[in-house]
């Protein structure tokens, strides 16, 4: 088991699906960075040399943004709208749908938090 | 003591003399049996109330073995793979092709047989086929063995045509012939699906091989375009597969080691290095040298050892392998002209697919513009589409059209099938087998899948 910018990766599973666990890369990206680092569709993550893992890691970091970095921008994204007491920042506080949903019934998975 | 020596000489060669006296001669039917069923036992068996009783050394002989009684259906279950020793069930009597013909023929190799032996079957051991095609038996011819349960393959004439030309190039007869102006070095067998292209490749190489011949053969050529690294040479603009290089060597080396530390080195200029799979380039080093009295065996063992060079070293034997004239070369790709599952970096977030051609190791042995016996095979079960009418670096008569079974080939296999109980002893006529020949159109699969449903 390894971990690769914090996701955990099964040995068995494949390059392009195990690259895709990692926060901030998806199917597309994982596509390109598996071509830039020249590693076919089938090879699997215990297939893999360190170096190899080190390189899809930093390039992964480089070029998209992944993991931490995604998160903090998400994260100051909200923060933005809080402070500026937009109403999207209000429904964040307030943790209802900001989206236009309906709370008149439903919208319990966004009020996670008022149930608790 | 004189006395003493010459009894103990003569009572040897009494005793030998006995032991030759009590050797049975070969029973008729035994002979006219398969080399590889030659030492079937075949007990009586009596058929009594749906089950099989075997009559063997046991007593009472007649007595049902208790907790083993089977219907006629289930007989076919006890029939196993061919192995040595056969099993018990093996008649040697049912080996009756379409017309009373024999249905097998008895070889010990596809040398001899003639144009009288076409349309019959060849059987040898899973073994023997493993011995001889040890990078690997086609997927046709596997899924044939498993679903028969024998190792048997029928002798086509659209085989012993390509075999025979083959011959004629290697020993050219003394007078010229319109035959030998027709033979071809350079041949791609095309055909509609399931006409038999892999297996007769297959077989073609099997001939060689025993014939003495050095025989580079890739049974999936699908390989050499898929999985692996792939990394762009420094050189050149190909893109280096340093997985795949390794394994075709490796897979080369199997059959073909013995020879190989025979034939010597004929090119002295240093094997150019690439990226190693996952290790980078070697630092400070962009060539290696091959010692002065190499052999092609030392080659390739070091391109298997070094990563870096598998590549180079690949490409360097293609151009060796050429140069060897004291015995015959033939290079046989199946799966051949496959599309490619690689994709180019174009930018950081853009791709491109890259062609076959781009990659070094399919480059050195694409063209067959050459003087050297190449046969490939082109695979409908792993390419999209027909076979292109102008082949790029093809010799404009080197396709050849591989038929569908005809009537008599049908006749042929469905006998075999019958006698490998896939189809049902008393439902078998002449007119469901030809029904089933025409609804498949002479598709062997096809004919394998509904042959059970007569």
């Amino acid at each position: 088991m390894s971990y690769i910018s914090g996701a955990r990766s099964v040995p068995d599973s494949q390059v392009r699906i195990a690259s895709t666990k990692m926060d901030g890369i998806g199917h597309k990206k994982a596509i390109q960075v598996r071509s830039r680092l020249g590693i076919s569709g089938n090879i699997k993550m215990n297939e893999l040399t360190k170096s190899q893992i080190d390189q899809m890691e930093q390039m992964s970091c480089q070029d998209h943004v992944v993991h931490w970095e995604l998160k903090r921008g998400e994260r100051a994204d909200i923060e933005r709208f809080i402070s500026l007491s937009r109403y999207r920042g209000i429904r964040h506080q307030d943790g209802s749908p900001l989206r236009g949903q309906r709370t008149h019934t439903n919208a319990r998975t966004c009020r996670k938090q008022i149930r608790k | 003591m004189i006395g003493s020596f010459l009894r103990s000489a003569g009572t040897a060669v009494v005793s030998q003399c006995r032991r030759s006296s009590l050797l049975p001669p070969p029973p008729a039917l035994l002979a006219a049996a398969t080399r590889s069923y030659a030492k079937a036992k075949t007990p009586k068996t009596t058929l009594n109330r749906g089950k099989i009783k075997i009559m063997g050394p046991r007593k009472g002989g007649g007595a049902d073995i208790p907790g083993e009684s089977f219907s006629p259906e289930d007989a076919s279950t006890s029939f196993e793979l061919p192995t040595d020793p056969l099993p018990f069930t093996y008649d040697p009597a049912l080996d009756v092709g379409p017309g009373g013909r024999p249905l097998f023929s008895v070889t010990q190799s596809l040398a001899p047989l003639t144009r009288k032996q076409s349309n019959t079957y060849v059987d040898f051991s899973l073994e023997e086929w493993n011995a001889i095609l040890p990078e690997g038996i086609p997927a046709g011819m596997t899924k044939e063995f498993e679903e028969t349960r024998r190792c048997a393959v029928m002798v086509r004439q659209s085989f012993l045509d390509l075999r025979d030309n083959f011959r004629r190039i290697s020993n050219p007869p003394l007078r010229p012939s319109n035959k030998n102006l027709n033979v071809k070095k350079q041949i791609v067998l095309d055909g509609p699906v399931s006409c038999g292209k892999s297996i007769t490749l297959a077989l073609l190489v099997h001939w060689a091989r025993s014939e003495g011949w050095l025989v580079l053969y890739v049974p999936k050529g699908k390989e050499w375009t898929h999985g692996g690294f792939y990394y762009r040479n420094p050189n050149n603009d190909f893109w280096d597969t340093p997985v795949q290089a390794a394994k075709i060597l490796q897979d080369f080396l199997k059959f073909n080691e013995a020879r190989l530390q025979q034939l010597p080195c004929q090119i002295f200029d240093p094997v150019p290095l690439g990226e190693g799979a996952g290790v980078g380039m070697m630092k400070g080093v962009d060539s290696m040298e091959m010692p002065e009295g190499s052999t092609l065996y030392d080659l390739i063992q070091t391109g298997i050892a070094y990563t870096h060079a598998s590549v180079g070293v690949l490409v360097r034997l293609r151009k060796e392998i050429s140069l060897v004239k004291d015995i015959p070369v033939l290079f046989a790709v199946d799966q051949a002209r496959r599309a490619l599952q690689l994709d180019k970096a174009v930018t950081v977030r853009s791709t491109r697919p890259i062609h076959a051609k781009e990659l070094s190791t399919v480059n050195a042995f694409r063209s067959m513009l050459h003087d050297d016996m190449m046969v490939g095979a082109f695979s409908h079960s792993t390419a999209v589409g027909k076979l292109r009418q102008e082949l790029p670096d093809v010799p404009i008569d080197a396709r050849v059209m591989l038929p569908r079974y005809n009537l008599d080939e049908a006749a042929t296999v469905c006998h075999y099938y019958l006698r490998q109980n896939l189809i049902h002893r008393d439902r078998f006529t002449e007119d469901k087998w030809k029904r089933i020949y025409y609804i498949s159109n002479g598709n062997g699969s096809e004919m394998r899948w509904l042959a059970p449903f007569i």
